[in-house]
Parts: structure tokens; sequence; C-alpha cells
């Protein structure tokens, strides 16, 4: 026979038995649902997952700098205005493509569309002007111009025709087809 | 890690930290002022300080004397042209397109001013008073250095790129291709300009001689020029060959070429004056002959500028990211 006080004992015992297993199994539901959630997450964010076939970048621009923190690589839309031993100038009209910087920061070559003038167009650049651009019109016809380090330029442009010509000192010296007696 | 092993890389990293802190004592060999990210753009120098400006959008203040950096300013963008007052108790510089003025010790802006272009030059007016700016768009705008008020605004004929006066007061220039040229009276606005015309591309530095009677330009032509100030006459012509990797027929052939100048400064006393730019070397020329007297080197990119300090150092900014005191 179990008395009464020895049966309360036993029932006082088998609650905090109780209380104790349902601290454990809250305390294990938590825990499986934290890793749950990191395991989730993991998955989301793995690399693959990322950049799947579908996956497009998708910014307004982009900028590459070197070792020394020297912007070298510019692709946006637009491109900013030009950089010249550390200093800026106005660009002519609204520009977006490709732009190339020397290791002393001076805009050198880029691989253009115009907004205005609707041209595309490729320019080659010395420190810090021009010395040759390809360009292509929308409407057809495109130009290919060389400068020298005195000015003098050479170009190949083909509108109505293709036309070769060489300019000295801002003077034609020679032109294919020759032009006409007092053209320019 | 155990206690020694922390102890002993502590005193790696402090000695790491102080080595790589510029040297405290002024030598032959040029301090290397290296705090800046990227390009640095400009440099000016009063008194003991120097002042230099990024394209990292911050103004430096340095003691000259041992290099050390005072201040950081945050300027709020690119900075393209510094100038400290002849006291040196206030900076200019300019930032994109806007001017802006900070007093000694003050981190924050004293005033700014828009231009309507990008910010070429800035430069004060030997009495400190008035601040000439002048922008990428050709417009050169004189300021009230107190609180940046326009004071007169003149259209040069092209794009502007530097911007000088004389430290007598009495002469004001401005460059585009051509340099323009004011004879200004005490607090006299400018009248007519003079043309000095013979560069052919953006005259990027301008600076006077001592006396006022010389003023020698820096231009992206790949010259300098030296200028009687009195009649405008040129003087000198200066170039500087620099052996250049040319690939030819594709072959690699060092072939001597004339670069880019960016800046000059002339001398507090007047015997000689500085040229630099994408050369990267510091050019000494003897004021008296027009000879060149020593190039230094040590840049690694094209210099941007160059000042004196008043006892005399040469003191180069570059797109190396770094300031020379040499």
């Amino acid at each position: 026979m179990i008395d009464v006080e020895t049966l309360d004992r036993r029932i006082a015992v088998l609650e905090g038995s109780e209380a104790n297993l349902r601290r454990r199994a809250n305390v294990a539901c938590a825990m499986a649902g934290l890793l749950f959630v990191a395991l989730f997450s993991i998955a989301a964010t793995r690399p693959d997952a990322a950049i799947g076939e579908e996956t497009v970048l998708r910014v307004r621009g982009l900028i590459v700098v070197d070792a020394n923190g020297v912007e070298r690589v510019h692709i946006a839309a637009p491109v900013p205005d030009p950089m010249m031993f550390g200093r800026r100038s106005e660009r002519l009209g609204t520009t977006s493509g490709i732009l190339l910087f020397d290791a002393d920061g001076t805009e050198r070559s880029g691989y253009l569309t115009s907004d205005e003038v609707r041209e595309v167009f490729v320019t080659l650049d010395a420190s810090p002007r021009q010395q040759a651009l390809f360009l292509a019109n929308a409407e057809g016809g495109a130009n290919l111009a060389m400068w020298d380090n005195q000015g003098n330029r050479a170009q190949l442009y083909a509108l109505r025709e293709p036309r070769l010509e060489l300019r000295r000192n801002g003077k034609s010296v020679a032109s294919l087809p020759a032009k006409e007696e007092g053209a320019q | 890690m155990n206690r020694s092993a922390a102890l002993a890389m502590f005193a790696i990293v402090t000695i790491a930290a102080v080595a790589a802190a510029p040297s405290s004592v002024p030598s032959a060999a040029p301090l290397v002022l290296s705090a800046h990210r990227g390009v640095v753009s400009s440099v000016a120098a009063a008194g003991d300080r120097i002042v230099s400006g990024g394209i990292d959008g911050t103004v430096r203040l340095w003691r000259a004397a041992d290099g050390n950096e005072l201040a950081t300013l945050r300027a709020g963008g690119e900075v393209h042209a510094v100038a400290i007052s002849p006291d040196g108790r206030a900076i200019v510089a300019g930032v994109a397109k806007q001017i802006v003025s900070f007093a000694q010790g003050e981190s924050r802006p004293r005033w700014s001013r828009d231009l309507r272009g990008y910010a070429s030059a800035v430069a004060f007016s030997p009495d400190g008073r008035t601040v000439a700016a002048i922008s990428s768009d050709g417009t050169l705008t004189l300021l009230d250095a107190a609180n940046g008020a326009p004071r007169q605004t003149i259209a040069l004929q092209d794009s502007g790129g530097s911007v000088a006066w004389s430290r007598d007061g009495r002469w004001l220039a401005a460059g585009g291709v051509d340099v323009q040229l004011w004879q200004v009276g005490a607090s006299a606005a400018p009248g007519e300009p003079r043309k000095l015309a013979g560069h052919h591309d953006l005259a990027f530095a301008l600076a006077f001689s001592p006396d006022g009677t010389r003023l020698v330009s820096a231009s992206l032509d790949r010259t300098a020029r030296l200028w009687n100030v009195a009649d405008g006459a040129v003087v000198a012509t200066l170039e500087t060959a620099h052996p250049t990797r040319l690939t030819i027929g594709g072959r690699p052939r060092a072939i001597p070429q004339q670069l880019a100048v960016t800046s000059a400064a002339w001398s507090p006393d007047g015997a000689t004056f500085v040229t630099a730019g994408a050369d990267r070397a510091v050019h000494v020329w003897d004021a008296a002959t027009g000879k060149l007297r020593e190039s230094r080197e040590g840049h690694t990119r094209a210099i941007t500028a160059v000042a004196f300090t008043p006892n005399g150092r040469i003191v180069s900014s570059s797109a190396d990211g770094t300031v020379r005191i040499w």
C-alpha cells in the first residue's frame, strides 16, 4: 500500500519531470526553427543561386579603379565629363558607353553613342587631346580621322561618296578624289 | 594567442606604423605625404602650411617642416584646385562646380559659391581679401574672400585653365589658350586685358616672378613660356624632352618626346622657377638665363601642381596620390 503522502511526492516529481521535458521540447523547437532559417538563408545566397543564367546586373554606371584608387574604366549612361590631370571640363553633348583612363586618371579612349546626334564612335586620345576618331552616323556614312602631334589631320570619310583628305596647318594639301579648284 | 605572442604582434604593428609615418626630420630626400587616395589635383603653400586637394574629395592641411598632417577637410566633391591665404588662415578649394572656403581650425565650410563650369584654378589676392576663380567654361570670377560675395565676372574668349596674382597685387593673369593680363590697382576692378598669344593649347598654370616683371605659363601644348609683363613679349619658350617608349614598326623605341606641362611656380627669391607635368619630373629653371638647372624625379605619375614654401622648398602634387616636399 502506498500512502497518500508518498503518492503526492511521486506526483510532484512527475510534474517536475513533465515541466522539464516541455522546456527542453520548446528549446529544441526553437533551435530547429533557427537552423531552418539559417539553412534557408544559406541556400538563398549561394553564388550559383544568385548568378543564374537569367540574372542581369542592372546599373547606371560601373567604375573600375586601380591599386592607387585612380579610375581606369568607366561604363555609364551617361558617362561623366572628361577628366584631365585632376581637372574636369564639360563634354559636348550627352554620351553613353565605355571610357578608358590612363594611370594619371586622364581620359584616353571612349566607345560611345551620342544622344543628340546619334553617332556611335571610338576615340583614341593622346594625353590630353584626341588623336584618332572612328565614327558612324545614324543616317549612314562613316568617318575615320587621325591627327599628328602638330594637329595635322588625315581623314577618310564616306558620306555621299568615299573621300581621302590630308590637312596640314588647317589647309587641305591632298585629296582623293581631287577637290575642285578653290574648294577648301 | 598567448600573451607573449600578442605583445610581439603589437610590437610589429607599432614598428610598422612608425616606419610608415612621415619622417619628422627634414632631409635631402623629399618628404612624401601619402594620405590622399587617387589623383592629388592641386597644392599650395603659405607660412608653415601646405594645403592639397584630391579627387578623393578631401582638402588636407600639412605642416611644411615635417610633413605631418594637421587636418582633413571633407569638401563634398572632387577637389580640382586649392589656394591658401597669404596669412595661412583661410583655404579656398575648387570643388566640382563650386568654390568652397574653410577657415583655419574649422572642419565645416565657411561659405561656398556656385560656378558656371568646373573650377580649374583659384588664387588669393596678396592682401587676402579677394579670391579669383577660373572655371572650365572660361569665366573668371572675383569673390569677396570673407563671405564669397561675387565682385566681378569676366568672360574669357575660350575655356579657362589658370589664374594668378602678382605679389604686389598690380597684375592679375588668367589663362585659356591665350593668357590675359589685367593691371589692377589696390581693390580696383580689372579693366581691359592685354592678350598674350602663343600657346596652342590650354595654359594650365601661371606664376608671376616676385617682382612682378615676368610671368611663366605652363601649357598642355607641351611647352612653358616666359613672358615679359610690361610689354607681353615672349622672353623664352621652355621645352623639355622626356625619353618616351614608342612602338614604331612593331618595335619599342625610346624617343625624346615633349609632354604636357601642367604646373609652374616661382621661387620666393626670384632666382629660379619650376615647371612640371606629364613627364613626372620637377624642372628647375634659372630665371635670369631661362636655362634648365636641374630636374628632380620621384613621382611615379604625372605632376598636377607645384608650389614654393616661403623658405624656398618646392612642393608638388601628383596623380600618384602623393604630395612631395623637395
